[in-house]
This record gives C-alpha cells, structure tokens and sequence, in this order.
C-alpha cells in the first residue's frame, strides 16, 4: 500500500496544489489523506487511485478547510513559496501561473475538481464521475463552466494587465 | 449547427458519440473561430496542468515520506506517465489545435503522447546536451547543475542521472533522451546541502539507484563514450 501510495504522490501533489492554490497547504491535505488511507484502510472493490482522489478532495473540503481560514486568492501565496531551484521559467509565465492560481479559487469547488482530475490527471469523465459520485452529464457540464469560466478569467486578467 | 461549449469541451476529451466527434470535426475544418474557441479551452488545460506541476519542485515535507517509510523521498514518475499516456488523444488534439487549428483536425485521433509536464526546461536541456559527467555548469547565482552518470536504458534510450543544488537544497534526478528530447524519469529531493555544500553521493540514495538498476541496460558510459554521445546530440545509433 505504501509503495502504491509513493507512486501515487505526484499526483495526489498536483491536484491537492490545484484546489488549494497553495503548496504549503497542498502537502498538509496530502499528509492528512495518506494517513486516513494507511489507518483507516479502504473499500476491498475499489481502485486505490480513485480512492486517494475521493479522500484527498474530501480532507480539503470537509476538514482542512474547516480548521483553517482560508487565505484570500488575492494573495497569491505560491509567489512567496515559489522554488528558487528552476530559474528557466520566465517572468510571465510565472505571471500566468500566478493568474491561473487566482482563476482556479475562484473556481467552484465541484468545477476545480473536476478540472483538477481531467486537465492535471487525465482522468475520463467515467472515471471522474466514479471518484466524485456525480452523474455523468453533470461531469460534463461542470468541466465545461470550469473551463469557460477560467478561460474568461484569465482573459480578463489579462486584459487588465496590458490594459 | 450551433456548437456549445459542453459540446467543444467534451470534444476536447474525446467523450462525445464518434457521429457528433465527426460532425464537429468537418465544422472545424471550415470554422476558424470554432477551432479558437477549441484552441482556448485546450489552452485552459494546459494552464492548469502547469500550474499543479510546479509543485514538483517543491521538497516533499519529511512528514509524508516518514509515512511512506521510505528514506528519501524519490518520486518515481511511471505512475503519472501511465496517467498522461492515456491522455494522448487529448493531449495530440490540443497540440494538433495549438499548430495548425482549422487545418487538420480531422487527423485527432493519431495517438502520438505528448508530455510536456515532464519535458526539461530549455536551460536543464541544454546542459545535458553538453556537458560531461562532473562538469558543474552555474544555472544562475546560487544554483548549478552537474550531470553525474551517462547510461543507455533497456529501452535503448540515453539517460542522465543529473543533480541541481541551491542554498533551498538538492535535486537529484533521472531524464532520458527520447524523440522529443528529454524527459524526466525520476526525481529525488533533499533539505539543504551538507554543512561543507558538498554533493551527496547518489549511493547514499537507495531509492534514485533502484531506479537506475530498473532502467540501466549494461554498464555506465565511460567518458570517451559519453563525449561520443554529445558529438551525436544524444540519440542512440543502431
């Protein structure tokens, strides 16, 4: 179970990074997931990956975000965290990344999931729709608002910028 | 036929019936401001999928590995590669869209994988292209790079074991060179340097070497063979 678990750390990081918009609080909600998973075992019919997203997302809604006020995006957190190892991204890519972190918490909590799973995981809509228990179709339609309501975001950050 | 965005958005995936796939396809062909709008969500994608990777430079907390009872905390990346290869036919088509959209979307479902979440920065890429095993190249103040060992993997790919360090700590890592250039493999991160700012030896890292048996096809390249490999821009003669 460990060793499933290290490979899937990468991942668990990734879409803990996109619904919390901070890497510091990222790894808290992982820490807490893989602690349930490793204590409280989990279902013997399910698949653990699918496993680890339900209980990653549902530690960030139900409990870290209840314990801990939630930072404002304005303040774009992953700025002061930001690693000084990789000096090639440039200025305004972190600009961007900056821009999409603010769009994605503004994002709806069900909508940043389920961008987090198909743009960050690759997951398919049926494999979405069996981690989150959501009808197909409502997969659909809320990936569909997520992306449409981040891209006129980020346009309109964007738009301000150069403005 | 007016196209909606859930439409295009599950278009984007793959995940519409191959008769709506299809009569969205010939719209696209003669519809350059639908095949922007697709250009854009796919765009969305990528932005977000580049967002949550910059966490991979980030250190992870020694609590987690304590967890996973494991002494360092190597990620290995075949899990997340397996993921991303199922998303070639998304990730072909948003490519296909950013180079040429309007032209060939007909051609989505070549199934060539893209990664570009693992393919290494321009400057990291570059000094594997060039330098030596123990040539420690400065990046910029405070952070250098030293390529460590040159191998071919049974894959019949080169690979570099390659360490970046910072006052932040040390990165030690795996990338291999395959068709679209190099990609990483493996990652292993550590806290600060030791007190003398020296490299900490790769046979110190269980993990990162047991990664390197699973790869490595014969013996490391000696330096002879490994400057032959940089004359070759790293790919692999038969």
């Amino acid at each position: 179970m460990q060793q499933q678990l290290l490979k899937l750390l990468p991942m668990l990081r990734r879409f803990a990074y996109s619904l919390t918009g901070s890497m510091a609080d990222a790894d808290d909600v992982v820490q807490i997931t893989i602690e349930k998973i490793l204590t409280k075992g989990m279902p013997a019919d399910v698949e653990l990956t699918k496993w680890a997203f339900k209980v990653c997302r549902h530690v960030w809604i139900d409990e870290y975000r209840a314990r801990k006020v939630r930072q404002g995006a304005a303040e774009n957190p992953e700025l002061q965290e930001e690693p000084s190892v990789d000096d090639s991204v440039r200025l305004d890519q972190k600009k961007t990344l900056s821009q999409v972190n603010v769009a994605m918490q503004t994002l709806p909590d069900d909508q940043r999931s389920i961008l987090a799973l198909v743009a960050v995981q690759g997951f398919s809509y049926k494999e979405v729709s069996e981690s989150l228990d959501i009808p197909l179709g409502t997969v659909m339609s809320r990936l569909s608002r997520a992306r449409t309501s981040l891209l006129t975001m980020m346009k309109a950050q964007q738009g301000r910028l150069t403005a | 036929m007016n196209i909606s965005n859930e439409q295009l958005s599950a278009f984007l995936d793959a995940e519409l019936p191959e008769t709506e796939m299809q009569a969205i396809r010939e719209r696209m062909a003669q519809d350059d401001e639908l095949a922007m709008r697709l250009a854009e969500l796919a765009q969305v994608d990528e932005w977000v999928a580049e967002h949550a990777s910059q966490i991979d430079q980030q250190p992870v907390p020694a609590a987690i590995t304590k967890l996973l009872n494991v002494e360092n905390n190597v990620v290995q990346l075949s899990a997340w590669r397996k993921v991303q290869n199922q998303l070639s036919q998304h990730a072909a088509l948003a490519a296909g869209v950013a180079l040429c959209f309007g032209l060939v979307i007909g051609q989505s479902s070549q199934t060539e994988s893209v990664l570009p979440e693992q393919q290494l920065s321009a400057s990291l890429a570059e000094v594997l292209n060039t330098a030596n095993s123990g040539d420690a190249i400065t990046l910029t103040a405070g952070v250098k790079m030293t390529p460590r060992l040159s191998f071919v993997s049974q894959n019949g790919q080169y690979c570099r074991q390659y360490s970046v360090q910072s006052q932040a700590g040390q990165n030690d890592s795996i990338a291999c060179h395959g068709s679209t250039g190099w990609q990483l493999a493996a990652s292993t991160y550590s806290d600060g340097l030791s007190q003398s700012g020296e490299y900490k030896t790769a046979s110190q890292n269980v993990l990162l070497d047991s990664v390197i048996d699973q790869l490595i096809a014969g013996p490391a390249l000696n330096k002879q063979q490994e400057t032959q490999a940089i004359s070759q821009a790293w790919i692999v003669k038969p």
